[in-house]
């Protein structure tokens, strides 16, 4: 479970507006082998690139958690180290989403806690959940209806932005499309989006850190640009107009 | 002779837009043949000598006649003590003092910094006004009301509101060559950087760098306004301003701008080990410096009626503290057509909410984003409402006016750690007393106010009038050091490339060193009249520094992540 230890070195001595994003990974038995791997490759690549731009290197903080046979804290907020991430491996049973969500708010309730404490200017933090399954285990159902209630609690008041998201077939669309009441249908990927997938969530914290970009522009997923197309002849015409 | 009309009046108020639009013109040389002859008293705020910085010191050719014109009327009217410079800078509590002049007539150009002030503080001024229009055509109102309803305030361009966007099968890269609209031809050498608007490339010509944009970027408003760019001139080595509109096979694709270099200012004020990584051994004196010539820049712009509206530290480039440049150019307020960007962080809360695009910003909107960034650099980059066991949210300590600094220094248990108290305890009075009434008080200051301040505390430190040593440290009180040294500049007290003329010239020299005399404004005593006691420095601040090739490929962060 998640200590609100709070210790001003693993904070860092920057002033940048802070945010912070939570990673809640699947690592039940059916990640084995080609997903995990995926998913290892992805977000390692997500954390170069948070590290190699300027903008975002010392604002993104990042905590990782997995859940399989048991909910694992694999990387707490302020412990990103030169030496890369801590490999993900998956385990043979049990999918305890609803755990894993709610120690996921447990860690990012504590890093807001130490954000205010140091006087640290923050975002509302990311939770970024990824499953390709649905909640297994003792306590399982409970558990999830528990962690829906708490996120829908703080989607609904701006304090949080979810990233539902389901890899793969099996995936119970149904449970995951409730865990986020701002986003119109979870994101469904497979195993070899990953790359893809990590890129969109690189790109869009560096929107928000760098240009302040909205918290609601985060569940639109559309990359067209708004407005009406026009040509270089009718762009021209509507100039001199 | 068109100026014969004030030869009705005794005495004159010269604005500082009069001398940067017509110095150097007949008009001006017509200005003080009848100041002269007709002996009559010329009256200017403390603003007049702080513009005319601003100008010289960005070394741009567009108003390059200023020096020539600020000399000239300095040499005619002080010898016959026809000059009297009045210590205020804020335009109403000015022109208030000016209503008293007996006979006095205010002078200045249709366009400019106190013709938008004018509009917007609709200040008291009983005496008439002479409004120059470019021209040289001058007309006369009777008061401050009766100029306010003759003349109309610029509204919106409907171009801003306009959703269209150009879609064209055109995609250039290095390698390709692009033309300007005078047809000069340019080679896209090197990518430099890429973010959501578009790429910057270095070019064949090592003195302009060109932002060539993705697909659906390009809008009528921004189009528009690039062509404005283009057309008002303005060439200074410290504005990353547009110079050519840039085409491939026909189709508009970007432009050309100057090239700017060193780091972005976010990620080098970014408190004490960002600071001192890059810039290592850092002194109050260099921040102070580096504030100055920000604000020297901004005010600038405001002059041509430019408002920067996007203002925070990720929109300028840093390379020492006194080589400076401003980028992203192509977003500011332009005349009727308006900057369509903001973040919450910077801009007056009265302004949230609002869509950007749907209205012109004012001088009045800017001073707050202006307040906030004097703020940051003299703290290093931390917010004002970055506040220990605060609000929930950044948006309720602003609304709330949580600013956790007082004047009194009793508690300062919700500023942040990490020595920013100290740099609040050691801070001029007089900075510390407009920073509180700001972001406590709701209250605003001018531009210039904040130069005013923050050129005497920079003048104060270069004259090491503090006892204590530690107010000369950026961090007072503290004991940082670098831990990751990686500076900008290859080393601190040599030009920055090794084939400039003179090596011996430091980019970090002071600038009083560099400027012949510190002109003071001392108040005559026993008179409401303010006597010049000495000549406005009219030098022209273009250092090595500044005067050097740019192109060394120490470019970065030249883009900002938006559409």
């Amino acid at each position: 479970m998640a200590e609100n230890n709070i210790n001003a070195s693993d904070f860092g001595s920057s002033t940048k507006r802070r945010l912070p994003i939570c990673f809640c990974l699947d690592t039940s038995g059916s990640m084995m082998g080609n997903p995990i791997k995926q998913l290892n490759q992805g977000l390692s690549n997500f954390i170069a690139s948070i590290k190699a731009n300027d903008d975002t290197r010392s604002a993104t903080d990042i905590a990782i958690i997995t859940f399989g046979s048991s909910v694992d804290i694999v990387m707490p907020f302020g412990k990103i180290g030169n030496e890369g991430l801590p490999e993900i491996n998956a385990s043979t049973t049990m999918t305890p989403i609803g755990e894993g969500i709610l120690t996921a708010l447990e860690l990012l309730n504590a890093r807001k806690e130490g954000y205010k404490e140091q006087g640290i200017k923050y975002y509302q933090p990311w939770l970024v959940v990824i499953t390709d399954g649905a909640p297994q285990g003792p306590n399982a159902m409970a558990n999830m209806e528990l962690a829906i209630k708490a996120c829908n609690e703080l989607e609904k008041e701006d304090k949080l932005v979810i990233f539902n998201i389901g890899v793969g077939n099996s995936v119970d669309f149904d449970i995951l499309k409730r865990v986020s009441i701002k986003r119109e249908e979870p994101i469904s990927v497979s195993s070899g989006d990953f790359g893809k997938l990590f890129e969109f969530l690189g790109s869009s914290s560096s929107s928000v850190v760098s240009s302040g970009m909205s918290d609601d522009a985060l569940y639109n997923m559309s990359t067209e640009p708004e407005g009406e197309s026009v040509d270089v002849d009718d762009f021209f015409k509507f100039m001199e107009e | 002779m068109a100026l014969d009309v004030i030869k009705n009046y005794k005495s004159l108020i010269v604005d500082y837009s009069f001398i940067r639009k017509f110095g150097g013109t007949r008009v001006f040389t017509e200005f003080l043949d009848i100041v002269t002859s007709e002996r009559l008293d010329v009256y200017v705020s403390k603003t007049f000598k702080l513009m005319h910085y601003c100008v010289i010191h960005q070394a741009d050719d567009k108003t390059a006649s200023a020096t020539t014109a600020m000399r000239d009327f300095c040499s005619m009217l002080l010898p016959d003590k026809l000059l009297h410079s009045v210590q205020v800078s804020d335009t109403t509590e000015f022109l208030a003092k000016m209503s008293l002049v007996p006979d006095g007539a205010l002078i200045m150009a249709s366009k400019g910094i106190l013709m938008s002030r004018i509009r917007e503080k609709k200040p008291v001024f009983l005496g008439d006004i002479c409004v120059l229009e470019d021209d040289g055509e001058i007309t006369v109102y009777h008061g401050i009301e009766d100029l306010l309803a003759k003349t109309s305030e610029e509204e919106i361009s409907p171009i801003a509101m306009s959703d269209k966007y150009l879609d064209a099968p055109v995609y250039c890269n290095v390698g390709d060559t692009v033309t300007t609209d005078s047809g000069v031809k340019i080679t896209l050498d090197k990518r430099l950087s890429a973010g959501a608007e578009g790429m910057v490339f270095t070019t064949d010509n090592p003195k302009v760098v060109a932002k060539i944009y993705h697909k659906g970027i390009i809008t009528p408003l921004r189009w528009k306004k690039l062509q404005t760019q283009v057309k008002m001139g303005i060439n200074s080595i410290g504005l990353c301003w547009p110079q050519d509109l840039l085409f491939f096979r026909n189709i508009p694709v970007g432009y050309t701008m100057i090239v700017g270099r060193g780091k972005t200012l976010s990620n080098v004020f970014d408190g004490p080990d960002a600071l001192l990584n890059n810039i290592p051994e850092c002194t109050r004196l260099d921040i102070v410096t580096t504030l100055c010539d920000l604000l020297e820049k901004y005010i600038y712009l405001h002059m041509f009626g430019i408002i920067a509206g996007d203002i925070q530290l990720k929109n300028a480039l840093i390379y020492s503290p006194n080589s400076l440049y401003l980028i992203d150019m192509d977003s500011v307020q332009v005349g009727n057509l308006p900057c369509p960007v903001g973040t919450e962080e910077f801009t007056d809360p009265r302004l949230w909410g609002k869509n950007f695009a749907g209205f012109l910003r004012k001088l009045e909107d800017e001073d707050y984003s202006i307040a906030m960034l004097v703020f940051s650099i003299l703290f290093c980059g931390l917010h004002p409402f970055a506040t220990r066991n605060g609000a929930e949210t950044l948006r309720e300590e602003i609304i709330e006016k949580n600013f956790p600094y007082s004047l009194s220094d009793i508690s300062d248990e919700h500023i942040p750690k990490g020595g920013y108290d100290h740099i609040w305890e050691y801070l001029p009075d007089d900075i510390r007393m407009m920073l509180y009434k700001t972001f406590r008080g709701g209250e605003s200051y001018e531009a210039i106010e904040w130069y005013a301040a923050v050129s005497a505390y920079k003048d104060a430190l270069s004259a090491r009038t503090y006892e204590d040593e530690e107010a000369y440290k950026a961090f007072p009180k503290m004991n940082y050091t670098a831990t990751d040294p990686h500076p900008i500049a290859k080393s601190r007290f040599t030009p920055p490339t090794a084939n400039k003329p003179s090596d011996s010239v430091s980019p970090f020299k002071p600038v009083t060193e560099q400027k012949p005399s510190t002109p003071t404004f001392a108040p005559a005593q026993n008179t409401n009249k303010y006597y010049i006691d000495t000549t406005i420095d009219t030098s022209n601040k273009k250092t090595e520094d500044q005067s050097e090739n740019k192109n060394d490929g120490g470019l970065l962060g030249l883009f900002k992540n938006r559409r």
